[in-house]
């Protein structure tokens, strides 16, 4: 079997192959949890993610671009993350203890965390949502489009006025 | 002061920090090894190399020890035991005899869907309303299963559903729009295709509490436009549904009368929020039963369009409050159905606040896209390489009355040219797994 024809982890995974899906996990279950912490919380982060592997397991062989798989799945565990913020009807804690304080490589220019927070309380889970996969997870518009059925152009413009609406707020923080 | 003109940057450097103080140690292959155990036992099975099959009970102690191993250690193992192990697993399939072959059935493997026709049948604290599909291949070529005269199937919720104890029947024999009995529909693989619903073809009886017993009163199979029994439309309004998101397991056995259970499979059950706007495909002609050609699976010349469009029913909407539209990006009307795709977009909506259902976390969504052109999601047409000319157009927003359950509901109905070159054509719609139609285009 050559190199063109071997199965990927995903393939393998597709098939059944759990110590592929263990690969997988290891592989990309810390940007799902990034992704859905900036939707929810540290609990709900971890519960979202776990989903997110769950129904992955289930959809893997529905998977079309095996090369796009982490955003599939980080896809996935943000929209986790939104539904489980609206189950539960879940409000951001702020619990600045939970992690460990990284400091902002030039203070004077760089956002407060902590005001950040209280931005992103003002959102609704779905813009979280966005902010997730673009700007931690590193998706750009055609990605998160294609992973949330919608145009690459409605993206970028939710994006937009979600830039715009941090800028005014953070700014007047 | 900050830069006023860089905050898109600053923004991002913000929210990696922020995310980044989220703890994600997992134990991966215990995780995995969790699912893929969950996930068996619904009817997901092992591939054939695996070693530690559930299957033989002796060997259990050798999963559990494999388990126990560190899991970074058992994970190195693993990958490399798992890479040897596809090797004999691609060896026997290998030197596997030829036999002639010969039409049989898939494993029993349920699923258990959301029912195109309703609106919330699969959400938190609703009335039970699902599909169960049995692992078939939906294509109407394909034979699906059969149910001898005397033979049942039965249907299982698990304990969380709450009954309110009302009687089961089939569909002719109770008002089933006003909900007025436990019902079911045998369908041969979409959503009209069910088989006669009187009780010279089968009836429905509750067997205790939570079971439903589907007993054939004549055989039930494969026939002349009909393929046979694919999918159980399970309508239970005398269930409430769960309201703790969480999977349950519904349990469906094929029992015959002289060899007890034939074959038993249980499906995973996901109560989930509700999803305010949803279109899902289904059809607005006339229910016709079993002789009504399938319009998932259609076939149509070079140029031409198949015999049916397609009907998608828009959710929690009524006609006022929208306008859906079909959208074609501008990059679609290329020279090649590679990549083709567009938008279903719905504009606009009523200025209406969200609303929580009492006695559970089910939301409705409208009014949060009020304003705005709000795009329910994309589809994309594949078709053979090369192929030009095709097209699809949507007619205006029509209600209609589903005769299942008289829901009244706005259609889209969408219309699909095919392209000049033979091949199948395949319409995905959401995420590509939501949807899929077919055409099979002929010379």
């Amino acid at each position: 079997m050559d190199a063109a024809t071997e199965p990927t982890t995903a393939e393998r995974a597709a098939s059944g192959d759990e110590v592929a899906f263990a690969r997988l996990i290891d592989e990309h279950h810390e940007p799902m949890v990034r992704a859905a912490y900036v939707v929810g919380d540290v609990d709900l982060a971890r519960e979202a993610a776990q989903n997110a592997w769950t129904i992955a397991w289930k959809r893997l062989r529905s998977l079309r671009q095996p090369e796009r798989i982490r955003s599939w799945l980080v896809a996935i565990s943000a929209n986790e993350a939104r539904g489980l913020v609206r189950s539960a009807k879940r409000r951001q804690v702020i619990e600045i203890s939970d992690g460990p304080p990284v400091p902002a490589t030039d203070p004077a220019d760089s956002i407060d965390v902590v005001d950040l927070e209280g931005a992103l309380a003002h959102l609704k889970p779905d813009e979280r949502a966005l902010l997730a996969l673009r700007y931690v997870s590193g998706l750009d518009s055609t990605d998160i489009a294609e992973q949330l059925g919608m145009s690459a152009s409605g993206v970028r413009s939710r994006l937009s006025r979600l830039v715009d609406r941090l800028r005014k707020e953070l700014d007047d923080a | 002061m900050p830069d006023q003109t860089n905050f898109e940057p600053r923004l991002a450097d913000a929210l990696r920090r922020y995310a980044n103080r989220a703890p994600a140690d997992i134990d991966a292959l215990a995780l995995a090894a969790e699912i893929a155990s969950a996930s068996t036992t619904e009817g997901r099975r092992h591939p054939r190399w695996w070693p530690f099959g559930s299957d033989d009970p002796t060997q259990e102690r050798s999963r559990t020890m494999f388990l126990a191993m560190g899991a970074t250690a058992a994970l190195s193992i693993a990958l490399v035991g798992g890479s040897l192990a596809l090797l004999v697993s691609n060896d026997t399939q290998d030197t596997t005899p030829a036999v002639t072959p010969e039409i049989t059935l898939p494993p029993l493997e349920v699923r258990v869907s959301k029912a195109n026709t309703s609106e919330d049948g699969y959400a938190l604290g609703q009335p039970t309303d699902v599909v169960l599909d049995l692992g078939m291949d939906l294509d109407p070529d394909v034979p699906g299963r059969t149910l001898r005269a005397g033979d049942s199937v039965r249907v299982t919720l698990p304990d969380e559903f709450v009954s309110n104890g009302l009687p089961a029947a089939v569909p002719s024999e109770c008002d089933v729009a006003a909900g007025a009995c436990n019902t079911g529909f045998l369908l041969q693989g979409w959503p009209d295709s069910y088989f006669p619903t009187t009780e010279d073809h089968y009836t429905v009886e509750m067997e205790g509490t939570h079971t439903f017993v589907f007993t054939a009163t004549q055989d039930l199979g494969p026939s002349e436009g009909a393929p046979g029994i694919k999918q159980i439309h399970l309508m239970a309004p005398g269930f409430t549904n769960p309201h703790v998101m969480t999977e349950y397991l519904v349990e469906v056995a094929f029992e015959s009368g002289a060899e007890g259970t034939v074959e038993a499979d249980t499906g995973s059950f996901v109560a989930s929020t509700r999803y305010g706007l949803d279109l899902t495909s289904a059809f607005g002609q006339p229910m016709q039963g079993a002789a009504h050609a399938s319009t998932i699976y259609q076939q149509a010349r070079a140029g031409e369009s198949p015999a049916s469009p397609w009907d998608f029913l828009m959710w929690d909407s009524g006609p006022d409050d929208l306008t859906l539209g079909l959208n074609v990006d501008g990059s679609a009307t290329g020279e090649s159905m590679q990549g083709w795709r567009g938008h279903i977009t719905l504009e606009p909506l009523r200025e209406l606040s969200g609303t929580v259902v009492p006695e559970g976390p089910t939301i409705l969504e409208r009014g949060v896209f009020a304003n705005e052109v709000y795009e329910l999601g994309g589809w994309w047409i594949e078709g053979p390489e090369g192929a030009v000319g095709a097209s699809v157009t949507a007619e205006p927003v029509e209600e209609v009355v589903l005769p299942i359950n008289g829901a009244t509901i706005p259609r889209l109905r969408i219309h699909f040219t095919a392209g000049d070159l033979p091949g199948r054509y395949t319409f995905h719609w959401g995420y590509g797994e939501k949807e899929k139609l077919f055409v099979d285009v002929v010379e």
